[in-house]
């Protein structure tokens, strides 16, 4: 009786996992062929459904798009175009996926994406890897490791592939053919001077860093430093680091504050860490009641962070052009794969920044269309040339 | 030639063993034989140097012997191989013959592995085993890791080989192949000591036979003057100091607990019935392995019953589990391996005691929550009563002596009212003092309160000092049933006659 | 308080000889945690200024309740031997599930909490059923279990945060007294392990799995039964962790819990209880949540070396787990 228990049980769970690995194999066989246009249910393809506009305009001999009164010609009807973003996380699902939603509407070009399940280099390389082996050869990734990530891109060029690499810099001599990223110590600079501003250029402020082995942590902490010294009356009065998660930036934070009760300002330059910010001013404001107001200034638009400026309690946050990102990247890709190169090979394009506020935090969005745009229209005679 | 003079050794409360003489020679297997705790495995202890003899000497080819550990014995020529094997399995053959020897093959940190191997090989060929000597042991049979332990053994040049029940673990046919280098190394002049509890095994192999019981040697004779009758008379023994307890008078109670036709494939025993009474106590006397607890086990639920019933008072009962033989039908069974089994050595008496009975020591009936004050009353109460030599009730059990965490395994079913007590080998290491003791304790549970109490031992005087009837187990067979009341009031040597009888 | 255990009192002092308070004290495994909480409060009291404030003591008081609760999820498996890797992973599960409930069907607070915990529950039967019927080590179980729970909670919520009901944050920030309502919520749990272990049938029969399972078996103990109720302790306490961190932080994401695992055995072995099994001292217990909360606190406090910190965490937590093997050598000699 027992044993026939056991058998059935396992059974169940072989089923299982050959059923599970079924499913997962059929849907991406479905993309992968690049069959898209009777599946309504791709799982992995951004939502086309507004391509319509662009695709009239592509014809059999090469493909032809018509944006705002500009030609643009490419030499494929069809591009195998793919991003991946390290971890699940919403400045890819509300920024940089919607830059690639963008693109395809107005390019009438499919991008597949993948979403790694972990922050490492290790999971990055075994995802890209299996999509480069499905045909895909234009990546747009985000280098989970700033060392390791040049590995995988060095790797995909042997193969043919082309690279871009976006959301953060890599470790110089980086092996893509360009990274668009924001550039973190001017934010991290302009950021501090504007907190500064907001507190009358005196008082102390702490300063709230990520991982410490990580490049752009490095730049800015400089970036904080270097806006502080040209203030004599401000210092940092604590640094607190090595945040790897939201919840481990609260309770450094909160504790960070009530060691310092008498200061004036703190200022978040990761976007882990100002999510623990927003936490800890929010449990701070409500648990301790002869609080006074913490100047606060973070980074990107995550929920905590936006409710945080909707309550008042954060003054400003930096926003990334994400949109930027992920729009601008595919065009370049597009680009690159008709035989254009970088004018500067690794050259690191800003996609600028906003600085976002109570008063633009319903329209900040216009302003990041309008700075994607201005690059996007400086492709041809700043970035690429003819091969 | 490996002489023991006079040895005797002492546990606290216990004579493990009394003047014990006997001499094994070159060239000769001498086996030894006794039941649990005649002391057998004592002595291995002593001649490998483990424990130190109280009195008396070992004496090695005319010189005496001060072994302070295994080391030592090794050192000495004195090697065992044990029933477990004691090789690392993912090294190769060669690794594990050499392991104790490794530094005179390494030079500058570096392992000659050639040396090593051409070693490994000699010794392979003396076991007469034909395998490649960088083969892992993992993947051999039960047999060959005996052989490569004894040609461990062997490596150590080694003059007295101790076999600790060698063939347990191995068929038949292994065990042939290990019999035969058996009888090669006896050629070659090394003194070999075979334990085993199987006698056709002994009667085939030795050249002479000691027998133990009770911590003295009872006999020592060659293989021709001991036929297997006389061996397990010897291993019983005589009732000498047996003392009549008197009548317990329960053929007519009402039955508690009945079997019939237990069969079970994992033991390979077939329709085994018997009936037990309110306030009876009845003995099941046989060999180690002849099915007495195994059959109990499997009326329990602890192992599977592949046919039969069990009746509890009448009642069909399903006893699937040892839960439910607790819980619904109330029989407490005491394990043969109290250490193991029965106690939970880092606890205190009170929670040991305590275990089996915690409803007794609720607050109320409607609040079933342990109320320390009757739990403490509880343990204090058994303490007393069973008089377990202890500071307080608050003492680990682990700390106790035999005997004493004996009481405390009885008491912890006595304290759970069980009406049927199965009890397996209650005085095994367990002193004079707390032996007698413990045999009131069980007579008194079936004389006084009226408990259905079985008897598992292979101590002769104890069962039939105990016991008014009694089931003779040889070969998972129940082969004799001894009941009467007169007949136990005879005298013991009669009564320990009449039982030997049962097993020719 | 007083502790729960059976390795209790020493045993080789002979009766009657009675030992001075003091000295029965060193004698209790749970002491050089209490000694560690001293020094520790000594040394960053003296060190610091604002260590000892009001609201310091407050916020500490919080964090160590909450991982109270995340060591508690342990123990409960640690007690019989087991242990559970997917402490975190349920947590962020139950995180995720108490979002989605709450922001995407609208459920109010007191459903929302029940179905989190039963959910809770509900992972560690499975764990325990697995650990039952495939007769596999807890370690493998649970690990896999780990990646299941973990990846259903990031499928679910992308890594986005969900929005909280209105006054759910009450209990995390609720201030009683000097001290919080997570740490009365804390003192109540601890209260209950100990009725649990102490005067509660199932907990001796959790305790005797533990100590001897072989033995507990032939003592009529159903093991597997055990088993299961541990896991699923072990689980629910692990969403009951969840519910409380985001009711102090005011938010719900899929990455609390990811640093639990480490952090819940970490607790239990500082507050002196053997993983392998059979013992749970309540002071030890209790001890180790504030300890590990202490050195994290105090680190930031003093504003040590941010590139070292790490270091420091180590070597303080080295020192602090050193004084019971100083304890045990003081004992030996008191003997």
């Amino acid at each position: 009786m027992k044993k026939n228990h056991k058998r059935i049980l396992a059974l169940v769970c072989a089923l299982t996992i050959v059923l599970g690995l079924a499913a997962c194999a059929k849907e991406d066989g479905t993309t992968a062929s690049g069959d898209t246009a009777n599946t309504e249910n791709t799982t992995n393809t951004a939502d086309t459904s507004s391509s319509d506009g662009a695709a009239e305009n592509s014809e059999s001999a090469g493909n032809t798009v018509t944006l705002d009164g500009v030609t643009w010609e490419f030499q494929q009807d069809e591009y195998k175009l793919c991003c991946y973003w390290p971890s699940p996380d919403e400045f890819f699902d509300n920024y940089v996926l919607k830059g690639i939603e963008g693109f395809e509407a107005d390019f009438g070009q499919e991008v597949e994406y993948a979403v790694g399940t972990e922050w490492t280099q290790n999971v990055e390389n075994q995802t890209v890897e299996a999509l480069a082996a499905q045909g895909y050869d234009c990546f747009m990734i985000f280098g989970a490791d700033t060392a390791g990530a040049n590995g995988l891109y060095e790797e995909l060029y042997n193969a043919g592939c082309q690279v871009i690499n976006y959301g953060g810099l890599v470790n110089d001599p980086q092996e893509s053919a360009l990274t668009l990223a924001s550039d973190v110590y001017v934010q991290a600079y302009e950021s501090t001077k504007k907190l500064i501003e907001y507190m009358g250029e005196e008082g102390t402020i702490i300063n709230v860093l990520e991982n410490l082995g990580d490049v752009n942590t490095v730049k800015r902490q400089q970036g904080v430093e270097d806006a502080v010294a040209e203030y004599p009356n401000v210092s940092i009065c604590q640094t607190v680091a090595d945040i790897k998660t939201v919840d481990e930036g609260y309770t450094k934070v909160s504790d960070a504050i009530t060691a310092n009760p008498d200061v004036t300002g703190i200022i978040a330059t990761g976007g882990t860490a100002s999510k623990g910010v927003a936490n800890a001013l929010s449990d701070y404001y409500a648990t301790k009641s002869d609080a006074t107001h913490i100047f606060a200034a973070t980074q990107d638009q995550s929920t905590e962070v936006m409710n945080g400026i909707a309550a008042g309690y954060i003054d400003h946050t930096i926003g990334q052009n994400g949109y930027g990102m992920g729009y601008i990247s595919n065009v370049l890709l597009m680009y690159l794969k008709d035989g254009w190169v970088p004018q500067n090979w690794g050259e690191h394009i800003d996609t600028g920044m906003v600085v976002i506020n109570k008063d633009n935090m319903e329209t900040y969005q216009e302003e990041i269309e309008a700075v994607t745009n201005e690059i996007v229209s400086t492709i041809e005679t700043d970035i690429l040339k003819q091969g | 030639m490996l002489e023991l003079k006079h040895i005797s050794k002492y546990f606290p409360g216990v004579k493990a063993l009394q003047d014990i003489s006997v001499d094994f020679r070159e060239g000769e297997i001498h086996a030894i034989l006794g039941e649990n705790g005649a002391g057998k495995s004592t002595l291995m202890k002593i001649i490998c140097g483990i424990y130190q003899a109280d009195e008396g000497t070992v004496v090695l080819d005319g010189k005496e012997l001060h072994l302070k550990g295994y080391k030592d014995a090794i050192n000495s020529g004195i090697s065992i191989v044990n029933q477990e094997i004691n090789l690392i399995p993912d090294a190769s053959i060669a690794e594990n013959i050499i392991l104790d020897k490794m530094h005179r093959f390494t030079k500058a940190g570096f392992v000659d592995w050639k040396g090593v191997h051409e070693m490994a090989s000699k010794y392979l060929k003396m076991v007469k085993l034909d395998l490649n000597p960088k083969m892992p042991v993992r993947h051999l049979s039960a047999a060959n890791k005996q052989l490569i332990q004894i040609a461990k053994a062997l490596s150590s040049e080694a003059k007295v080989l101790m076999l600790d029940e060698p063939t347990s673990s191995l068929t038949q046919y292994e065990a042939k192949i290990l019999f035969d280098l058996v009888a090669d190394l006896k050629k070659q002049g090394v003194i070999m000591i075979f334990v085993s509890h199987k006698l056709e095994e002994v009667q085939a192999i030795s050249d002479r036979v000691t027998v133990f019981r009770d911590g003295c040697l009872v006999g020592t004779d060659t293989i021709e003057n001991m036929p297997r009758d006389r061996i397990v008379q010897m291993m019983i023994g005589r009732s000498s100091s047996y003392i009549y307890r008197g009548r317990l008078d329960a053929e007519n109670n009402e039955i508690a607990l009945e079997a019939k036709n237990i069969c079970s494939k994992k033991y390979g025993f077939e329709n085994l019935s018997f009936q037990l009474r309110r306030g009876e106590l009845l003995g099941f006397y046989g060999l180690v392995g002849s099915g007495r607890t195994e059959l109990i086990r499997t009326i329990l639920g602890v192992d599977k019953m592949t046919g039969g019933e069990v009746y509890v008072n009448g009642q069909l009962a399903k006893t699937t589990s040892l839960s439910d033989s607790l819980h619904k039908y109330h029989i407490g069974y005491v394990t043969e391996n109290r250490k193991e089994e029965g106690l939970f050595l880092d606890y205190s008496i009170r929670m040991n005691i305590c275990m089996n009975s915690l409803q007794k020591d609720y607050i109320s009936p409607t609040l079933p929550l342990i109320s320390s004050k009757k739990e403490s009353k509880n343990a204090e109460e058994y303490r007393q009563k069973l008089e377990i030599r202890a500071p307080s009730i608050d003492t680990k059990v682990g700390s106790l002596s035999g005997g004493n965490q004996q009481k405390v395994s009885i008491a912890k079913w006595l304290s759970a009212d069980c009406d049927i007590i199965i009890i397996d080998e209650p005085t095994v290491g367990v002193d004079i003092g707390a032996k007698e003791y413990i045999h009131r304790l069980i007579w008194n549970m079936a004389e006084k309160e009226k408990k259905a109490v079985i008897l598992i031992s292979s101590d002769m005087n104890e069962m039939i000092s105990l016991a008014r009837r009694i089931l003779i187990f040889k070969d998972r067979k129940i082969v004799n049933e001894l009941k009467g009341e007169e007949f136990f009031a005879r005298p013991g040597e009669e009564i320990s006659a009449e039982i030997g009888k049962s097993f020719i | 308080m007083s502790k729960v255990t059976n390795e209790a009192r020493q045993t080789n002092r002979p009766a009657g000889k009675q030992l001075s308070p003091l000295k029965r004290f060193f004698m209790e495994p749970y002491s050089s945690a209490v000694v560690a909480i001293v020094l520790l409060l000594a040394v960053f009291s003296i060190s610091t200024d604002s260590f000892l404030s009001q609201y310091n003591l407050f916020n500490l008081s919080r964090t160590a309740s909450i991982y109270a609760f995340i060591a508690a999820a342990q123990l409960m498996v640690a007690v019989i031997g087991g242990m559970n890797l997917a402490v975190g992973a349920v947590g962020s599960l139950s995180t995720v599930l108490m979002g989605e409930m709450m922001q995407n069907y609208g459920w109010g607070t007191v459903p929302t909490v029940i179905v989190t915990i039963l959910v809770g529950g509900i992972c560690g039967v499975i764990n325990g059923f697995l650990i039952n019927k495939l007769k596999l080590q807890p370690f493998v179980i649970t690990l896999a279990m780990s990646f299941v729970y973990n990846g259903i909670s990031v499928g679910i919520s992308h890594g986005m945060p969900y929005e909280l009901n209105e006054g759910f944050d009450a209990l995390g920030r609720q201030q009683v007294g000097p001290t919080s309502m997570l740490f009365i919520l804390m003192v109540i749990m601890v209260v209950v392990l100990l009725i649990f272990f102490r005067y509660l049938r199932v907990g001796r029969d959790v305790l005797a799995v533990g100590g001897n399972a072989t033995a507990a078996a032939l003592s009529g103990i159903k093991v597997d039964r055990v088993n299961i109720l541990c896991n699923t302790a072990s689980c629910m306490f692990a969403a009951i962790a969840a519910l409380l961190w985001a009711s102090r932080s005011g938010s719900a994401t899929s990455t609390t819990g990811s640093d639990w695992m480490l952090y819940s055995f970490a607790i239990c072995a500082i507050g002196g209880i053997r993983l392998n099994g059979g013992n749970f001292t309540a002071i030890g217990f209790f001890c180790g949540a504030w300890i590990l909360t202490m050195i994290r606190n105090g680190l930031t406090m003093m504003n040590v070396d941010i590139y070292y910190e790490q270091a420091f965490l180590g070597v303080i937590i080295l020192l602090a787990v050193s004084l019971e093997s100083l304890r045990l050598k003081m004992a030996e000699q008191m003997k």
